[in-house]
């Protein structure tokens, strides 16, 4: 019990953001520990998403501050932030749609790191990372010609390919069957175990908490409770959340 | 003091005609969402119908506006016929086509009407003459402001107090919803162009008395068209006739102090400078171009 | 990563190799061995070493709007980059005296200096809207050159540009000025240089983050490609070419006028071009200018001496409704983006 916490990864602190006058985040303190999987849960327009878009730089926190592995980076573009680690995907996924497959996850290669390899150098890991995912067989198709869940698996396998530290996933398993979803929570253990940290966007609950050590409800952008995945979804504030009853 | 007064009327005048062109492409870009480049060739087109229908034919000028009424909304909706074959993405492909068919008119009319600059009777008479001020009002700008304003208003209690064009209104505004609401999106395209077919004929000989027509002229007109439509939204016919009275007042003033060939600088720069400050422009109301 | 090879990567294949293991090289040989025998067949048909040559010439403004267009900014006002490397390297040739070796850089670099101005301002404009700013922007150096009559002959046009001077290589003197043979040669080869660069931008890894912002910025973002940058070097090597094509054209035809330079036309010829010839493709271009140009000037110019210009928007139109990717996309096997 009194062993040493592990260092901290990402750290928010009294993060506000406003979107014409309006606010969309409320002065969150949140941290991200070494090895943790966290889950980021919460009704639709809590601002789950809009706490990635800071995160991973997309837009720039009104006020407060985020550090990113002991560094300032709340002003921070996100190529940098990808250069330094930090990858994510998107809730609509966003593929590049004339490109293949492999031309997908050869860009995360090539551009996640800044000494990244030419495009003919990186082909083999590139196969690799999309075997990962389960699109081995998919190679060739234009990502704008995938299924829906495929454009979701190629995605994590784009991030993968950045080689990211901190990973963020958005509402990678709504819409999922059962057997999908524990799929999914099994890459992500996979990916955990190789000393990847997570976040995990997860409006439906159905793989946070199968993989999360620790879970963040969020709702009308603020921090309304957090802890463990057992104790959070019980709590009567959460619960109301959901049901929309909350005061 | 009286140099004030007349910049406003020579751009209170333009200004006017300046928002009945707006007013179709806004039309027709709002229900259609069509890019339509080749807007102010369309507008020359029907400029030099008025031109040959005055030269060649003898028409009174007031004589030529009916046979332009006529023709132009013909052509609007061969060009929706046009249009509506384009792919997608359609916004920037159809920019791409009309660019092309703004191409086309032009060497169309170089070919057929050579690179002369006209003007629908050059001489005009002062309509109203303040001696004492040294104000001057000519016919050519009271026919402009009358014709313009009446026309802005026709659309104006158009859209606002019938039936179809509230109809047209919710198709501007949220599409599929309109549709969802019984609408026939589709037959509301049709009326968009046939409408701004209307505003292109009446436009077109106006231009043609007010200022040179040639084949190269249409790009300004076009440029016009845009930023007034962005700087007033679409198919909003009050701030329509406010943005065009301001390019006009702007280039009325920068003919008076810098000279006539300046003025083809205010809409480029107004434009630019609208772009710049809302990039999100037309499309902000649809929330798919958050900053 | 565990599952992921940790092996040292390939070493990179240098672009001449990679030239050809491409799919098109014998193609682009082909074209090229014709391009440069013909005259050898025909030596006295100056008509046709003026047409290719322009044609040739085309091809590289072509080129030069299509490294944009990789990064997905379809600009409709190249002509203002045009426009001011033809009237930065008239004046100076005129003022100054300078040669047209030393001028037409320095024209260029005014065109690339309005391309800076365009990286300022239009940073935040896509698609669209960036299309609508680039064609509106064409109109400020045309009113300004227009109006400023005491330094640039206003729209008289500035005349009496010296011609391109003689080059000579070792003993053998090229007379530029002279001989059509000559002009077209160095026209052709221009274009082959051209066409190396293309090739090199659209498979450098500069070029791979392009088309990813082309494909989606946000997402290209996310996976660490700077994309302010990388859009801004596109903008500033295609405004470049822009400019060195229009102080080329200054000197080669001796007078220039706003209304010339800035035209529409010549904001239209590179993207018609490029979309005809395909976008996609780093030959798409230059086939483009090869095919079209000489259909415009020897079958059409003769019979529609006015307004045969009209052909390019035809084309273009066409384009757009039958085969958007334009005519290479025959030429892969595979349905790929570049």
């Amino acid at each position: 019990m009194l062993e040493q916490a592990p260092p901290v990864c990402l750290e928010l602190h009294r993060v506000s953001m406003s979107f014409g006058g309006q606010p969309v985040l409320k002065d969150i303190n949140l941290v991200v520990r070494e090895g943790e999987i966290v889950g980021l849960i919460g009704p639709n327009g809590a601002g789950k998403t809009m706490l990635f878009n800071l995160i991973a730089g997309v837009y720039h926190a009104s006020q407060g501050s985020i550090r990113y592995r002991g560094q300032e980076t709340t002003r921070w573009p996100p190529h940098r932030l990808c250069h330094a680690g930090l990858a994510r995907t998107f809730q609509v996924p966003r593929p590049f749609p004339e490109m293949t497959a492999l031309e997908n996850v050869l860009l995360g290669l090539m551009f996640g790191k800044i000494d990244g390899p030419a495009a003919d150098a990186a082909k083999e890991q590139a196969g690799e990372l999309l075997a990962l995912v389960g699109l081995d067989h998919k190679t060739d198709t234009p990502a704008g010609k995938l299924t829906l869940s495929e454009q979701r698996r190629l995605e994590v396998a784009r991030a993968l390919a950045t080689r990211p530290h901190l990973l963020l996933l958005d509402e990678i398993a709504a819409g999922l069957s059962p057997q999908a979803v524990g799929q999914v929570a099994r890459l992500v253990k996979k990916l955990h175990r190789q000393g990847i940290n997570l976040m995990i966007i997860d409006h439906f609950l159905n793989l946070t908490l199968k993989v999360c050590h620790r879970l963040v409800a969020l709702d009308e952008g603020e921090i309304i409770m957090a802890g463990e995945p057992g104790q959070v979804i019980r709590h009567p504030e959460v619960v109301a959340a959901y049901l929309g009853t909350r005061e | 003091m009286w140099r004030w007064t007349q910049i406003l009327v020579a751009g209170g005048a333009l200004g006017s005609f300046y928002a009945l062109v707006a007013l179709g492409f806004s039309l027709i870009f709002g229900v259609t969402h069509a890019f339509n480049l080749a807007y102010g060739e369309f507008i020359l087109l029907s400029g030099y119908l008025a031109y040959f229908l005055w030269k060649s034919w003898g028409l009174p000028f007031y004589g030529t506006i009916p046979v332009c009424l006529v023709v132009m909304p013909g052509a609007a909706l061969l060009l929706h016929l046009f249009l509506r074959r384009v792919r997608s993405p359609f916004e920037i492909n159809s920019l791409v086509a009309t660019f092309g068919l703004a191409l086309v008119l032009q060497n169309l009319m170089l070919a057929l009407f050579s690179a002369d600059y006209r003007l629908i009777q050059p001489e005009a008479f002062p309509f109203l003459h303040l001696p004492a001020t040294g104000l001057t009002i000519t016919d050519k700008q009271f026919g402009l402001l009358t014709f313009s304003l009446a026309a802005t208003l026709l659309v104006h209690l158009l859209l606002r107090h019938t039936f179809l064009g509230k109809a047209l209104r919710a198709t501007i505004q949220e599409r599929e919803a309109a549709e969802l609401a019984g609408i026939n999106v589709n037959r509301m395209g049709w009326l968009a162009f046939a409408f701004g077919g209307l505003l292109i004929g009446l436009a077109g000989p106006m231009y043609g008395q007010t200022m040179y027509i040639y084949p190269a002229g249409g790009v300004e007109a076009t440029l016009i068209a845009i930023t007034i439509t962005i700087f007033a939204g679409v198919g909003r016919t009050r701030s329509l006739l406010l943005g065009g009275w301001l390019v006009g007042l702007a280039e009325a003033a920068a003919a008076m102090w810098l000279g006539g060939s300046w003025k083809e600088l205010v809409s480029a720069l107004l434009l630019i400078t609208l772009l710049v400050v809302r990039p999100s422009g037309l499309a902000g109301r649809d929330g798919n171009h958050k900053p | 990563m565990g599952t992921i090879s940790r092996k040292p990567y390939r070493k990179q294949n240098n672009f001449f190799c990679r030239f050809l293991a491409s799919e098109t090289w014998p193609l682009a040989a082909v074209v090229g061995g014709l391009l440069l025998a013909w005259p050898l067949c025909f030596p006295k048909a100056d008509l046709y070493y003026q047409v290719l040559g322009m044609a040739c010439f085309y091809g590289v403004l072509a080129m030069a709007w299509n490294i944009l267009a990789l990064a997905g900014g379809i600009s409709l006002g190249h002509s203002a980059f045009f426009g001011l490397g033809a009237y930065g390297s008239g004046l100076l040739a005129h003022y100054q005296g300078w040669s047209p070796a030393v001028t037409i850089p320095l024209g260029a670099m005014v065109g690339a200096g309005y391309g800076v101005l365009w990286g300022i301002f239009f940073q935040r404009l896509r698609g669209v809207y960036f299309g609508l700013a680039t064609l509106a922007a064409v109109e400020i150096p045309r009113v300004i050159i227009d109006n400023w009559g005491s330094f640039t002959y206003g729209s008289l046009g500035l005349v009496g540009i010296p011609g391109l001077p003689d080059l000579r290589l070792g003993a053998v003197e090229i007379s530029l000025g002279a001989s059509l043979r000559a002009l077209y040669y160095f026209l052709l080869a221009l274009m082959c240089l051209a066409g190396a660069l293309h090739f090199w931008v659209m498979h450098s890894r500069w070029g791979w983050g392009l088309r990813a912002i082309r494909e989606n910025e946000a997402a290209a973002a996310m996976l660490g490609v700077n994309v302010r940058r990388s859009f801004f070097l596109a903008l500033l090597l295609s405004s470049f070419l822009a400019g060195l094509c229009g102080g080329l054209y200054a000197h080669l035809l001796g007078l220039i006028e706003p209304a010339l330079v800035f035209s529409l036309h010549l904001s239209a010829l590179p993207l018609v071009l490029s979309i005809f010839g395909g976008r996609f493709h780093f030959l798409g271009p230059l086939l483009g200018a090869l095919l079209l140009y000489p259909l415009d000037q020897l079958v059409l110019q003769p019979y529609l001496p006015m307004g045969h210009a009209a052909i390019y928007g035809v084309v273009i139109i066409a384009t757009i409704f039958f085969w958007p990717r334009g005519l290479t996309t025959c030429l892969s096997k595979r349905r790929r983006s570049v």
